[in-house]
């Protein structure tokens, strides 16, 4: 017990500071490594594919669902005002056929 | 400069600041993690990661108790977590030697030699120091503060969180425990 006594404090080597500093440094570059690394993992990077593709498929079903009721016959109807299909001339009902 | 100044500056991101508390502390901290981790590598590791702690952390320090008092925290809890750590590592190495994988866990460090032992009392130091590493945690921090960093019962009782009367109690068990384990020691070497 007594081969303590006299000792000493122990002293890291010189530099300890610049080591420090070292590390500080590699400690806040290592939270974007970590980020980074986090992303680039096949599962993450796999769920998010998966998670936009889903929200994109939902998007376009839901789309598909609402737009019959808004639109309704409408596109029916422009496509013969605009082609002229429904007899509106003179002569269309002068001539009619038996 | 006063250490409340130091701290406020360093609060404020002051460089200089820091680098005159690792400059003025620094010697506390590595002697107390070189005293639990016998291992001057890893006391290295653990001073350095005390130090990024306290500038990552010292928006926290409420000044309740002295900044030396605070460093022998973080020191004590980094040096047991890196103690554990290693206790993993060598468990999981053991069970991999079992599986014919690598050797690593049949290897025994050696013995530890304390930078600041005197030269005549190496050997003798070197023994306690192996049965030092067998005591239970809390007898090994306080034998470690008491003997190795010299501070008074009041001041361990004040790092460790506990009563001078506990830590008498934890020193006369640590010092009985030391005994047994010297005595094992030498009567297996004889």
């Amino acid at each position: 017990m007594q081969s303590l006594d006299g000792l000493q404090r122990a002293t890291p080597g010189p530099f300890f500071f610049t080591r420090v500093q070292a590390r500080l440094g590699k400690a806040e570059q290592s939270i974007w490594e970590a980020l980074s690394s986090f992303i680039a993992r096949p599962v993450v990077a796999i769920s998010v594919i998966c998670f936009v593709l889903l929200l994109n498929g939902t998007v376009i079903f839901k789309q598909a669902e609402v737009s019959p009721v808004i639109g309704g016959d409408q596109p029916d109807i422009s496509l013969a005002e605009e082609y002229t299909l429904a007899s509106s001339s003179f002569y269309d009902y002068e001539n009619q056929e038996p | 400069m006063n250490e409340w100044t130091l701290i406020e500056q360093l609060k404020q991101g002051d460089q200089t600041a820091f680098r005159q508390i690792v400059e003025t502390w620094q010697d506390l901290v590595y002697n107390t993690a070189i005293g639990i981790v016998q291992n001057a590598e890893d006391a290295e590791d653990v001073a350095q990661e005390v130090f990024v702690q306290v500038y990552e952390s010292i928006d926290g320090f409420k000044g309740e108790s002295k900044l030396s008092t605070w460093l022998y925290r973080i020191t004590l809890s980094k040096a047991m977590d890196h103690l554990r750590r290693k206790k993993r590592k060598k468990r999981f190495a053991f069970v991999r030697s079992l599986f014919g994988e690598n050797n690593e866990a049949t290897i025994h460090p050696p013995d530890f030699n304390h930078p600041g032992v005197l030269m005549d009392n190496k050997e003798t130091a070197a023994t306690l120091f192996t049965a030092l590493s067998q005591l239970p945690e809390n007898q090994r921090i306080a034998f470690t503060l008491h003997k190795i960093e010299g501070l008074s019962y009041q001041e361990v009782s004040e790092v460790m969180g506990t009563t001078v009367s506990s830590v008498e109690s934890l020193m006369h068990r640590a010092k009985n425990n030391l005994k047994k384990n010297l005595e094992n020691y030498y009567r297996e070497s004889d």
